[in-house]
């Protein structure tokens, strides 16, 4: 009778040649089933870098509580851990997720908002250099004036846009 | 029933609802694999929550070529990966070569089952080693994912998958043996 290596083991019970319910019935190496299979397939299967030395001798009575402990360790590897998931935890992703969406929607408005005024104001010049080059150079020059209570003023309307984002996100906590 | 490619299309579709279904069916799925890997409850779920926007924002970019539970768990566990390597800076290797001579803590069954059953004392002995024996074991025992599964997931060669699962359940085995000794 060959004597059965953890790895054979294993493999058998990963074929679901025996499970937990049925190691409480191999009282004795007679009555186990995987005794009687020839395992040359099985060697060719394992990886070489784990093959221990286990053809010392085993005596029938370890090798049968190796069995039952591997058909235990089986089981309870299939119990799922206790891992608490929060009961309205897919709410909270959809939550997040709107929040999430709305803020790059929001990046984006932002985003166009500028273009368009950048734009705006490029056609701006455009048309008054065709009808007046004083008054184009004169829309230059007052830009130049104010550029620093123009640069103010956009700052401003982008932090308070900041602060009211991150109060959004302070009240509206990630996993309430 | 839950329709994969209904659901999938109708998420497309901007449908918050069928992402919100999607959510509930894989949410064990993606607790598990990042759970698995980081231990602090609260990143876990913060982790959970990063995993499904992402699911969602890159939902466009599965083909069916594989089952959906197998690319949430590889999503999952790249997250966790990245979140480990930034926090931990972990390293894959160094415990491989090692884990014939892996010890656990030692905290003895008694004390940890004192208010535990052997399932929790197998976790907690799962929780103690490397990360890569860690995954392995839980998607191939608790998911039930195949070895080709696994390896689409966490992109580790079969024979190595094969070596980690092997490796693991000894080293498992036999702490488990001790532990039933005590018992008794």
């Amino acid at each position: 009778m060959k004597k059965l290596t953890d790895i054979e083991i294993q493999e058998l019970l990963e074929k679901h040649i025996f499970n937990a319910e049925s190691s409480d019935h191999l009282q004795t190496d007679r009555e186990n089933p995987a005794l009687d299979i020839n395992f040359s397939d099985t060697e060719s299967t394992a990886d070489n870098s784990i093959k221990y030395d286990y053809n010392q001798s085993i005596s029938a009575g370890d090798q049968v509580n190796d069995l039952e402990t591997y058909a235990l360790l089986f089981d309870l590897l299939k119990k799922e851990p206790e891992i608490p998931v929060p009961m309205s935890f897919a709410r909270q992703v959809t939550r997040r997720l709107v929040a999430e969406n709305t803020k790059i929607n929001d990046f984006r408005f932002y985003l166009l908002i500028s273009m368009i005024s950048l734009f705006g104001l490029a056609i701006a010049y455009y048309s008054l250099s065709m009808l007046d080059k004083k008054t184009s150079d004169l829309f230059i020059e007052t830009l130049i004036n104010y550029k620093w209570l123009c640069a103010f003023t956009l700052g401003g309307l982008f932090i308070v846009q900041l602060i009211v984002q991150r109060m959004d996100v302070r009240t509206t906590p990630k996993n309430s | 029933m839950f329709d994969e490619k209904d659901i999938v299309s109708r998420i497309l579709r901007n449908d918050l609802r069928a992402f919100e279904l999607l959510v509930e069916q894989y949410e064990r799925l993606v607790f598990h694999v990042v759970g698995r890997l980081v231990h602090n409850q609260a990143d876990t779920q913060d982790i959970c929550q990063e995993v499904f926007i992402k699911i969602n924002r890159n939902l466009g970019q599965f083909e069916f070529k594989s089952k959906l539970s197998t690319w949430i768990a590889r999503i999952a566990y790249l997250v966790s990966i990245n979140y480990l390597k930034k926090y931990r800076k972990i390293n894959f290797n160094e415990f491989s070569e090692e884990m014939e001579n892996y010890h656990f803590t030692d905290e003895s069954p008694e004390k940890i089952t004192e208010k535990k059953d052997t399932a929790n004392y197998v976790n907690q002995l799962i929780d103690q080693m490397p990360e890569q024996y860690r995954i392995v074991l839980t998607l191939y025992h608790l998911n039930e994912f195949s070895y080709q599964e696994i390896e689409d997931i966490t992109g580790m060669p079969e024979g190595t998958i094969k070596s980690y699962l092997f490796r693991g359940r000894k080293l498992l085995k036999e702490r488990l043996e001790i532990y039933l000794q005590k018992e008794i």
